[in-house]
């Protein structure tokens, strides 16, 4: 039972995933975490800012869903819709925990691209610095909407059914943040390297 | 309202920054995959399969699983050895029946009788009888 076909399971979907996992099926529990882990990890983090805080999180919210496993229940919901909104009630916890501030700058990770000479490599950090910061500085709800929106890249009632409001909501919520962001990054147009665009 | 350059400009930048974001996802790295499989495992351990709903206790449970199941298969052995044996200690007559010819077997009944079955003692042919 342990050796289900890796073959057969990579085209599984998660939900069918979550029903061999509660009844003890090893090779589930492996796919869903390289599945699921970098999904929940990459969300924590751009919700919180902080990569420590975000593992935490991420990690939190796996063991929640390994213990609903066996409860799961089938065409209800996406795994990852329930998995963004656990993320998003922890990170509002861990948020309210340690105030509004921040996390210092020096947080944001080096960037990853190795074909980058160092200079294009000090303008991609200063890039994603920015976009950070200016996330951490949007209200929680407006940033969860952004994040999901712009960065996940999901549609409107997928978003709606992660923060549970009207797609009308999210839109708002979208359009607000967004607006935001850009006031905060307009003046550092030049200093991002695009004002010669 | 209408979009102008410097919004349009923004609108650039932030789109160009939501894709760089969306190419380096923040990465799960090892350790943390690690902690999440030690994770699952336990609470497989813990929890034991419970996903597949059990409606009833199941058809090898009503038959008894293996203790009735060692039982039945003794009497299938034994039924089975004695289709085999030959009919050593049955009565003559019976003996006969199992080794006689076709011909023989009809000697041994009494077919004037009708095998017992006379029409009118039985319910069907009075009811007709009556309508």
């Amino acid at each position: 039972m342990q050796q289900m076909a890796l073959d057969d399971s990579g085209e599984l979907s998660d939900e069918a995933l979550m029903v061999l996992f509660a009844n003890g099926d090893e090779a589930a529990a492996r796919i869903l975490t390289t599945r699921l882990t970098p999904v929940v990890m990459a969300h924590a983090y751009r919700l919180l800012g902080d990569r420590t805080e975000a593992e935490d999180i991420a990690q939190e919210a796996m063991l929640r869903l390994w213990k609903i496993a066996g409860d799961w229940r089938q065409g209800e919901a996406k795994v990852t819709t329930w998995l963004y909104r656990v993320v998003a009630n922890l990170s509002t916890d861990r948020l309210r925990r340690r105030g509004r501030n921040g996390p210092p700058l020096d947080e944001v990770p080096e960037p990853r691209d190795e074909a980058e000479g160092p200079a294009e490599r000090m303008q991609t950090q200063a890039r994603a610095e920015a976009l950070q910061a200016a996330l951490n500085a949007l209200p929680e709800r407006q940033r969860q909407a952004v994040v999901l929106r712009h960065i996940e890249g999901l549609g409107n009632p997928e978003i709606a059914g992660i923060m549970e409001i009207s797609t009308e909501a999210v839109e708002s919520l979208t359009a607000r943040g967004k607006r935001a962001l850009g006031a905060a990054l307009a003046a550092r147009r030049e200093e991002l390297g695009y004002g010669d665009d | 309202m209408a979009m102008t350059d410097t919004d349009r400009e923004t609108d650039d930048m932030l789109e160009s920054l939501f894709e760089a974001a969306r190419a380096a996802p923040e990465p799960a790295d090892a350790a943390l995959m690690a902690r999440v499989l030690a994770d699952a495992r336990a609470v497989q351990a813990e929890t034991g399969p419970t996903a597949l709903p059990r409606r009833g206790p199941g058809l090898w449970a009503m038959l008894g699983g293996w203790p009735a199941m060692g039982g039945l298969a003794t009497a299938t052995v034994a039924g089975l050895w004695l289709g085999f044996t030959p009919a050593l200690g049955v009565g003559t007559a019976v003996s006969g029946l199992i080794t006689a010819s076709p011909g023989d077997v009809l000697s041994l009944m009494d077919v004037s009788e009708g095998f017992g079955l006379d029409m009118d003692e039985t319910g069907l042919a009075t009811e007709e009888d009556a309508g």
